[in-house]
């Protein structure tokens, strides 16, 4: 049986995470479907995270992102069959029993908090 | 002289330069006093550190370069441009960057600027500066990074774009785990030649390869506490600077930031401003002054 068609895809590139972060939690509240991934070198500019959505969609997520006052660097509209390396957040995490105290750890962030009562004692790793 | 760079999460503080020196309740960078959490917050956990250090080891106190920056980078530029055009006056003969906001043109300068100097400082970065370095293929141009498992990882990864999103985290920080990631980034160029790494046992790596691990004194609270790796970046800056063997300081900084734990007797909850006391007397005990 025939592959469908692939998609045409466009890439939203952010100047700043803040920006790429607080606009894949705008879109996604706005129901509309994306991928977080590696912009292309080019459009590296400190922030290595873009957002791949439908082509369909540049309008209505211009829109959404204008309205909520997330600052866009550029859209690009991706050739046919580009790949893109998709960016993989840590899904693994780790928990640490100190007795009193837990421990969870994913990826380079550990956040300690009192067993029972829940109050974070300790935040390491930001980097 | 010492010279430790870094932002400071204080919306409105200027750039700020001058002589540091930490006392127990503040933080003094040439005019301006840090007090309460912003004594020991990232870049001023690492400046503590270095002070408390070099009064352990008897010798001048660091001078610091730091300004406000909460995240989105303003005042980031504004270091970087003032640092590229202040740092041959400056004439360091160590010097340390810290948290940093993603940055390419700034960076780079400063960065070729430092190494054209006719007497390159000895370079060293941690967090922000690190992983700056790495995404844009400058880590070669510096001396010593001190990562932590996490840093290695996105060190290793040679497609990682960004540290959040890497191939392999080590979970279970592991020897050889620590040893392979860290050849194999040096071989893609992604480390420079000395590399100090802060985990549950520490390791020293000189071109690619371990010639140190530091096990004793093991506090295990330590990996919970906040800010534990920025001090040992500011212990190690301040041993190299008193003119300790780079290879030999990275140990030495680990067993004087595993004596701090120690003497301070922490459990996860305790805060680093309750270690960071700790540290002049550990840097006596173990560089035997």
């Amino acid at each position: 049986m025939p592959e469908a068609p692939e998609e045409e895809k466009a890439l939203i590139v952010f100047d700043y995470i803040y920006y790429a972060m607080r606009g894949k939690h705008v879109l996604e509240q706005a129901g509309f479907k994306m991928r977080e991934v590696a912009p292309p070198v080019e459009y590296r500019t400190g922030c290595d995270l873009a957002l791949e959505i439908s082509a369909t969609d540049v309008d209505a997520t211009e829109a959404v992102l204008d309205e909520k006052e997330v600052i866009i660097l550029d859209i690009l509209f991706m050739p046919k069959d580009t790949k893109l390396v998709p960016v993989y957040l840590t899904k693994l995490i780790k928990t640490t029993d100190y007795g009193d105290y837990t421990m969870v750890r994913c990826g380079n962030m550990k956040i300690t908090y009192r067993k029972g009562e829940g109050t974070i004692v300790n935040i390491s790793g930001g980097g | 002289m010492l010279v430790l760079v870094g932002t400071i999460p204080i919306d409105d503080m200027p750039l700020t330069y001058g002589p540091c020196k930490y006392e127990g309740d503040k933080l003094t960078i040439g005019d301006y006093v840090l007090e309460d959490k912003y004594v020991l917050l990232g870049t001023t956990a690492m400046i503590s550190a270095a002070s408390a250090a070099c009064q352990g080891l008897g010798i001048d106190e660091p001078y610091a370069v730091v300004i406000g920056d909460i995240g989105m980078g303003e005042g980031t530029i504004k270091l970087l441009d003032y640092l590229s055009d202040e740092v041959a006056k400056l004439k360091p003969t160590v010097l340390t960057m810290h948290y940093l906001l993603p940055t390419r043109d700034q960076f780079t300068r400063l960065v070729d600027t430092v190494n054209n100097m006719e007497k390159k400082p000895f370079f060293i970065a941690d967090a922000g500066a690190l992983l700056n370095a790495k995404a844009i293929r400058l880590s070669q141009k510096f001396d010593l990074f001190t990562p932590d498992p996490g840093e290695l990882s996105f060190l290793a990864d040679q497609d990682a774009a960004h540290p959040a999103y890497v191939q392999h985290f080590i979970f279970e920080v592991d020897d050889t785990d620590i040893s392979r990631l860290s050849k194999e980034a040096y071989e893609h160029g992604d480390t420079p030649r000395f590399v100090l790494v802060k985990a549950a046992v520490d390791h020293v790596v000189v071109d690619g390869e371990v010639v140190g691990v530091i096990k004793e004194p093991l506090i295990p609270a330590l990996e919970a506490i906040g800010g534990t790796g920025d001090t040992i970046t500011g212990i190690v800056s301040a041993l190299i600077f008193s003119g300790i063997e780079p290879s030999e300081a990275c140990i030495k900084a680990s067993k004087i930031n595993r004596l701090m734990g120690e003497l301070s007797q922490p459990t996860p909850a305790t805060p680093i401003a309750k270690l960071v006391p700790f540290i002049t007397e550990a840097t006596k005990k173990i560089v035997g002054k």
